[in-house]
């Protein structure tokens, strides 16, 4: 199933493909939490001295710029940071299930950062 | 969670509204004041779940009661604008523009930029302004550090270091404003900043015991006795979360890069701590700012006994020194190491101006001079021609950064 990201405020720049737009492949009925989860794995092949491991301080330190780094190795969860905007289908995703909305084909989902100065 | 092999590429052209059109409908809320529409957003403020028109309609409303309820602006005044090219102040420019047009304030606005001089972020900033310029029919005038100071901030990073940046940068910048403002003849500068960096600033100054500032603060309009230019906040009670949905939703042209210099850590500390109570409470930020509003400071008090003691002592040296007559008797060793000689201290409380600058000033002398003034101690003496290092300082060390082998 493909969905379309979109990674604006600056967010494109922790990921190796750096556009801003990106069709990315989850499965059927995935939830939001799973494509995070997918982003992320491919955020470690932007660092090819590094492994996508949390012990890596490379990787962790721009994970720590999308995911809750310290959740996830408690948890194994995939937590976005507060502070970053999550839209799906220009909705936001608060007034769905925040991680657990489950995707349809072709969502396009919207992360927006509002950390840095305006 | 298990996760199909990932495949991420780039997505054949298709126009966003045809993507968005293309899928499924999700089931959401009904938007809670037209009750027609489907909701798009739900307020942090007050946890309404609105539809795109009815937020447009809500945000905009919001804006013009805090500015007609404060009296921020009179008919035919002259407003200068501080624009960044980022989404408050490109928001601020839209919305101002919508709202002297639709509620005939008779304003006269202008878009001020202040240039600070860093390669590969100001000069991308700026050309969102220039575009803006062009969308609002809005004039500009940008000011630039080194029209100013006669340094700019790749100038400034590579004298002192990247650690510092941020504390030269807002000196510099909170001055150029004002100077920028008084240039083009204005007397009154409208910023972007919002209820987060607000309930940020509020938080910082508790957290450094700065209770000065902590008292000014939350001021929506800050006027001094001496300094000619007023600073009004028209966004204090906005949240931030909804600027960048507005910008979203209206597709507004605006810039979004981190400064590539590095942040100020205090600052970002206190904007995580802020983002994380806003996430489990959302009325946390207004809150803040409302507290910050209420906190009366105690005035003072003077230790009696220890004055008189010190001037009995003073009269004592100035008699036997001959000097009867001088009734200043304290000296201010200034920080060029020039002595200054006799002024009340009663004086020094506000509208007081620059030695050097003639710029309003709580000292002696200003901030941004005595920046300025050690600045040029460490500035190297000798300059080798075709020099590029001082370009994109920042950019330089950080590309240097992410090199590897």
């Amino acid at each position: 199933m493909k969905v379309t990201v979109e990674l604006l405020g600056g967010l494109h720049q922790i990921f190796t493909f750096g556009a801003k737009i990106v069709d990315v492949n989850v499965l059927e009925e995935a939830e939001l939490g799973a494509l995070v989860e997918t982003l992320c794995l491919s955020l470690s092949s932007s660092f090819s001295n590094c492994s996508p491991s949390l012990a890596d301080p490379v990787y962790r330190t721009s994970l720590a710029r999308f995911v809750d780094c310290e959740h996830l190795q408690l948890t194994g969860e995939y937590k976005i940071i507060p502070g970053i905007m999550v839209l799906i289908n220009d909705v936001d995703w608060e007034l769905f299930d925040e991680e657990e909305t489950v995707l349809h084909p072709n969502d396009v989902i919207t992360f927006t950062s509002t950390l840095h100065g305006g | 969670m298990t996760v199909a092999p990932e495949t991420i590429r780039s997505p054949e052209f298709v126009p966003r509204a045809t993507r968005l059109a293309q899928r499924p409908v999700k089931i959401s809320a009904l938007c809670e004041l037209c009750h027609s529409r489907k909701a798009a957003v739900k307020r942090p403020k007050n946890l309404q779940k609105l539809c795109q028109l009815c937020f447009f309609n809500v945000f905009e409303t919001e804006i013009h009661q805090t500015i007609t309820n404060n009296n921020l602006y009179h008919r035919g005044e002259k407003l200068a604008l501080g624009a960044s090219g980022g989404k408050d102040s490109t928001v601020l420019a839209y919305v101002m523009k919508t709202l002297n047009d639709r509620y005939d304030y008779g304003l006269d606005l202008v878009l001020l930029s202040i240039d600070e001089g860093i390669v590969g972020y100001r000069d991308d900033s700026l050309a969102t302004v220039k575009r803006n310029q062009v969308q609002y029919g809005l004039p500009l005038e940008i000011v630039s550090y080194k029209d100013l100071y006669n340094w700019t901030m790749d100038e400034i990073v590579t004298c002192c270091g990247i650690r510092n940046s941020c504390t030269y940068c807002g000196v510099l910048r909170r001055q150029a404003l004002d100077r920028g403002a008084l240039k083009l003849g204005i007397n009154h500068v409208v910023t972007g900043h919002n209820a987060d960096d607000m309930a940020e600033t509020v938080l910082m100054n508790i957290l450094r015991g700065d209770l000065a500032r902590l008292e000014k603060s939350t001021a929506i309009i800050t006027e001094s006795a001496g300094s000619p230019v007023k600073r009004s906040k028209p966004f204090k009670f906005t949240y931030q979360k909804e600027i960048v949905l507005y910008a979203h939703f209206k597709k507004l042209d605006y810039f979004s890069t981190e400064c590539t210099y590095a942040p100020e850590a205090f600052r970002g500390t206190a904007r995580e701590l802020m983002k994380q109570l806003e996430k489990s409470r959302s009325s946390t930020v207004i809150d803040i700012i409302y507290s910050g509003e209420n906190l009366l400071l105690q005035p003072k008090r003077i230790n009696k006994q220890k004055q008189f003691r010190k001037v009995k002592t003073i009269d004592k040296k100035t008699a036997e020194n001959g000097q009867n007559n001088n009734k200043n008797r304290e000296m201010e060793v200034l920080s060029d190491g020039s002595i200054s000689l006799g002024h009340d201290r009663a004086k020094y409380k506000d509208g007081n101006k620059c030695l050097k600058c003639g710029y309003l000033s709580s000292n002696k002398i200003c901030k941004a001079c005595v920046l300025l003034q050690t600045l040029e101690k460490m500035k190297p003496k000798i300059t080798i021609d075709n020099n590029i290092s001082t370009d994109g300082a920042a950019k330089v060390l950080r590309s240097l950064e992410t090199l590897s082998f």
